[in-house]
């Protein structure tokens, strides 16, 4: 029986200390600096080639940095070290041996770990009972994903590394994935989650980290990650021709445009929300108003392209 | 241990599932042996270093193809750097690779010796059998080494084709279709010619130090044992700086 490592009390669950790392002339990550707290859902942000895979292979012991150091729960990364037994990873790129049925696959994966879940256990809980006697080679992509992600998650780690664990999945293969990440937090796990699918990181992540070009651009808990966007959105329906809908509004300061496949319907972007919201009952009768806080796309979108503008100027 | 086993199961599986892998090193030495090997009759020592020959040719196709396009292989998979963040050191995974390929020698050796008893007329005695594995299994650690160096510097396509080019030249230059160089009289292993530049060459040398065991230890075996752990050392050497070169690409 392989014994149990255990987190360093008080220990961050991921801490980068000035970390860089190259590929020839491309640097892939520089100089980066962060800390995550144990449970609860990291998600990791970045453009493409921002450094999200690279953070992620630092940290699994995948690769090995240049310059800085990495730790996991209080232990030094390092290939097989303590931290293997901490952080369980379903990699972007899944490619099992073809020859190997998922029970066979999954079977080996777990035998890492002493604190792992049941194969049977793991089968029936990713679904994969119907398709465990199948071999790899003939999987869907879908089902290929399915299966790291139950390699990765049935391994009970502390910490679970999902490396765009929706691609390439259906409706349903999504919302497994959404379950899943809920049970790891609800157990007190930690998950980090790099995507491009912001409506997954919108339900699912309690706190961001953005990188562009290798470095970290911030960090925020999400309230404060949407409330960077300084703005909420009026939408509102009228009756009112454009022309005098344009006039409320700029009375009151606001720039409305109209909804682009909606006629009659309108929206106003506005720091001062409920004046806005005020100025457009009183002006419109009943204009079925909603207020929204922007998503995490656009917030994102806009973080990075001042970024991007501020490195222009520079 | 749990591990180990676990590594030498899922390995051995996988090679089991793949007939093309298996099919043609189990058949080929046997076919040979039969086709070639049988119709050169001689003595009982003749006959037995032909068929030692055979087991030799059998052992080299195990180590060349499944170390060599097999580390191959794995190196560039997804799969092999998904498990290198998993709790795992690279000598389980070694030993578990090192336990299915002695699996499949004596898979592809049993049919080769069957058909030296039952149709080859090949007499041992349990002496000589012994002797005779112990210099099997000596000359298959260089030889070894030497297909995971192969495995360790060439890409797939690059392994196979030397795998190819090591597995049948080097087997026919050795001496292992023809019994050796022990055997290229018709009389008794120790009356045949001397070894010749062919004594120098890995298969060689594995194959003077297997008649060398027939004869009870007469003839060249110190010069055998001395070239074979000069091979031993090389070919380390080699798999251990490619290792090292491997890893480094793959991690750094």
């Amino acid at each position: 029986m392989r014994a149990e490592v255990r987190p360093v009390a008080g220990a961050p669950a991921v801490e980068f200390r000035g970390v860089s790392k190259a590929f020839g002339d491309t640097a892939a990550l520089r100089d980066a600096s962060f800390s995550l707290a144990p449970g609860g859902v990291h998600a990791l942000l970045g453009p493409n080639g921002s450094g999200k895979t690279t953070a992620i292979d630092i940290l699994t012991g995948g690769r090995r940095a240049d310059a800085g150091e990495v730790r996991a729960f209080g232990h030094r990364v390092r290939r097989s070290g303590p931290t293997a037994f901490l952080v369980s990873l379903m990699p972007q790129a899944v490619d099992f041996p073809e020859y190997l049925t998922c029970r066979e696959v999954l079977t080996l994966c777990l035998a890492h770990y002493p604190q792992a879940a049941p194969v049977d256990e793991v089968l029936r809980r990713f679904d994969l009972v119907g398709i465990a006697a199948r071999q790899t080679g003939g999987l869907s992509g879908g089902q290929a994903r399915s299966l790291a992600l139950a390699c990765a998650v049935g391994a009970n780690t502390r910490m679970v590394v999902l490396d765009e664990p929706s691609a390439s999945l259906d409706v349903f293969g999504r919302e497994r994935v959404a379950r899943v990440v809920g049970e790891v937090r609800d157990r007190g796990g930690t998950v980090l989650l790099a995507s491009h699918d912001m409506q997954e990181v919108e339900r699912l992540a309690d706190s961001i980290l953005c990188l562009r070009r290798g470095e970290v651009l911030g960090q925020w808990d999400v309230d404060d990650f949407r409330a960077k966007a300084g703005y909420r959105t009026v939408t509102f329906a009228t009756s009112l021709p454009a022309v005098r809908v344009r006039e409320l509004c700029r009375a009151g300061g606001l720039d409305a445009r109209p909804d682009e496949r909606i006629p009659g319907r309108w929206h106003v972007d506005t720091d001062r929300s409920d004046a806005a919201a005020r100025l457009l009952l009183d002006g419109t009768g009943h204009p079925c108003l909603t207020i929204t806080q922007p998503g995490i796309s656009e917030v994102f979108e806009r973080i990075v392209a001042s970024d991007e503008r501020a490195g222009v100027t520079a | 241990m749990t591990l180990v086993r676990a590594h030498f199961r899922a390995e051995l599986v996988q090679y089991l599932r793949t007939p093309s892998f298996y099919l043609p090193l189990a058949s080929y030495p046997v076919l040979l042996y039969l086709a070639v090997g049988v119709p050169l009759g001689g003595g009982d020592d003749r006959r037995l270093a032909v068929l030692v020959g055979y087991v030799l040719f059998s052992v080299l196709g195990t180590v060349t193809f499944q170390f060599g396009v097999g580390v191959a292989v794995s190196r560039q998979s997804a799969w092999e750097r998904w498990l290198f963040t998993v709790p795992v050191s690279a000598s389980t995974r070694l030993t578990a690779r090192l336990a299915v390929a002695c699996v499949f020698a004596v898979l592809f050796v049993v049919p080769v010796v069957a058909a030296g008893a039952l149709l080859g007329g090949v007499p041992a005695d349990p002496d000589q059998a012994a002797r005779i594995t112990a210099a099997v299994l000596a000359g298959s650690v260089p030889l070894g080494l030497m297909g995971l160096a192969m495995g360790y510097w060439f890409p797939v396509r690059g392994a196979l084709g030397l795998a190819n080019l090591v597995y049948l030249p080097l087997s026919f230059v050795g001496g292992l279709f023809s019994g050796g160089t022990g055997a290229t009289s018709t009389g008794p292993v120790e009356d045949a010619r001397a070894p010749g530049i062919e004594l120098f060459l890995p298969t060689g040398a594995w194959s003077e130090l297997t008649h060398a065991a027939i004869g009870g230890w007469r003839g060249s075996a110190p010069i055998a044992v001395a070239v074979l752990l000069l091979y031993t050392a090389a070919f380390a050497a080699l798999a251990v700086v490619g290792y090292r070169r491997s890893q480094a690409v793959l991690f750094t």
